[in-house]
């Protein structure tokens, strides 16, 4: 959800949100090992000291230091339903249903980490309307 | 034991209260006496409860109208007839909507222990699917039904007996973990559910997983293996007793996990007490304790 800094943008409700569609970041990249897990790399946020600092050093001036996060089995099976098309309530739906738990623990566990991807910005979440 | 699922409907049990539902309804706990029943990630149907409470010399009939004056709704003084026949068991009041003049809500004290209860009606599951609700409401139990003193805890996909002296002290519903806490005297109880049991298992071992849900130590030597579970029963010498003591910690345990494979669940039973621990409750309790398919 975009907004500007001096439109603060009123929380979901919590049937807004599982109408929402994430889509993936087209800047992040990753790619899927050989066990189906999910591996990503992406640019760790510098000030411009650090980052100074850092080329200063670095062998390579024009690169920026990375990190790697790769997912679990079932954060890589989340990962890969999200496809710009689902909502996050048919993503809650598809992983109770093959991970055999209620709708509840299902929404518990893939709200949370649909948080976590799009605090680090591999995500956002648009309504279904945009 | 009766089965808590048939084939479109189920029974829900939690603190005190039973009652059989459809089997699309998901119960969701929130409090200790609410639970919300949604369909589809929509809520259809909200029951709220509180035991007998001394009114005064307030008569039931004005018990109704205050609870239902605190709603903001209006009393209907008509009662439909599918309604009538909770009349033999309940004292109730209706409420509707104040402008849409449907059906919202109803406010009911049970004649035999004085339970009242608070139900809300979402979308049109009173008008449109009377038969249900009343089914529903019909089927709620909200006092003692067994004779064996046993009270059913029926939710998710398990279910279990314990007796009636067992307080609810905790409950927890994480993602794939649920932890219920059971407080009986000196006796504390926690019963754990795990679900993706494949999973954890490829990482870890029941020891572990029992250890870290008990937080004990106990070594693969102390265990004692039983088809797919594994248990421990502590038998602490007087010392060791006076130990466990001044740690704070209860002396006795009994503790046991056991893995259900063609459901894909973990279930673990923690018991813990000052005093030796009697082994016919723990029994009773463990074989009570099922796992269903959801």
């Amino acid at each position: 959800m975009k907004s500007s800094p001096s439109d603060p943008v009123e929380p979901l409700s919590r049937t807004e949100s599982l109408a929402c569609i994430p889509r993936q970041s087209d800047t992040i990249q990753w790619q899927e090992l050989d066990n189906g897990e999910i591996l990503f790399t992406y640019a760790i946020p510098l000030s411009r000291f650090f980052t100074a600092l850092h080329q200063k050093f670095s062998k390579n001036k024009t690169e920026l230091p990375t990190k790697k996060l790769q997912l679990d089995q079932m954060g890589s099976f989340v990962w890969n339903l999200i496809d710009g098309k689902k909502t996050v309530k048919d993503i809650i739906r598809i992983f109770a249903q093959t991970h055999k738990v209620t709708s509840q623990e299902a929404e518990t566990a893939v709200a949370a980490f649909l948080k976590s991807l799009g605090q680090r910005g591999f995500i956002a979440l648009y309504g279904p309307m945009e | 034991m009766t089965s808590t699922l048939n084939s479109s409907w189920k029974t829900i049990g939690w603190n005190t209260i039973t009652l059989t539902c459809p089997l699309k309804w998901e119960p969701i706990i929130t409090e200790t006496s609410h639970i919300l029943f949604e369909k589809n990630f929509r809520p259809v149907f909200e029951l709220r409860w509180q035991e007998e409470k001394k009114h005064g010399k307030r008569s039931v009939d004005a018990t109704l109208l205050k609870i239902a004056g605190e709603t903001g709704l209006l009393v209907q003084d008509l009662l439909p007839p599918h309604w009538e026949k909770l009349k033999k068991n309940y004292s109730l009041k209706l409420l509707a909507d104040n402008d849409s003049r449907e059906l919202k809500a109803a406010v009911l004290i049970c004649k035999e222990c004085g339970t009242t209860l608070l139900l809300y009606f979402f979308d049109d599951l009173a008008t449109r699917h009377h038969w249900d609700l009343v089914r529903v409401i019909e089927s709620i139990r909200c006092h003692q039904q067994s004779e064996a003193g046993q009270v059913l805890w029926a939710i998710q996909d398990f279910q279990i007996l314990l007796p009636n002296s067992f307080t609810l002290s905790g409950h927890n519903f994480g993602a794939g973990l649920t932890r219920l806490s059971f407080i009986d005297s000196g006796l504390t109880m926690h019963l754990c559910r795990l679900a993706g049991a494949s999973q954890r298992l490829e990482k870890s071992t029941m020891l572990t997983l029992m250890n870290l849900l008990g937080e004990l130590e106990i070594s693969e030597e102390d265990i004692q293996h039983q088809d797919e579970a594994i248990s421990h029963c502590s038998f602490p010498s007087i010392f060791q007793q006076i130990r466990s003591r001044v740690k704070r910690r209860p002396p006795f345990h009994w503790v046991t996990l056991r893995h259900h494979p063609e459901h894909d669940r973990l279930s673990g039973l923690f018991f813990f007490d000052k005093k030796p621990l009697p082994d016919g409750l723990i029994t009773t309790i463990l074989d009570s304790y099922e796992i269903f398919s959801l």
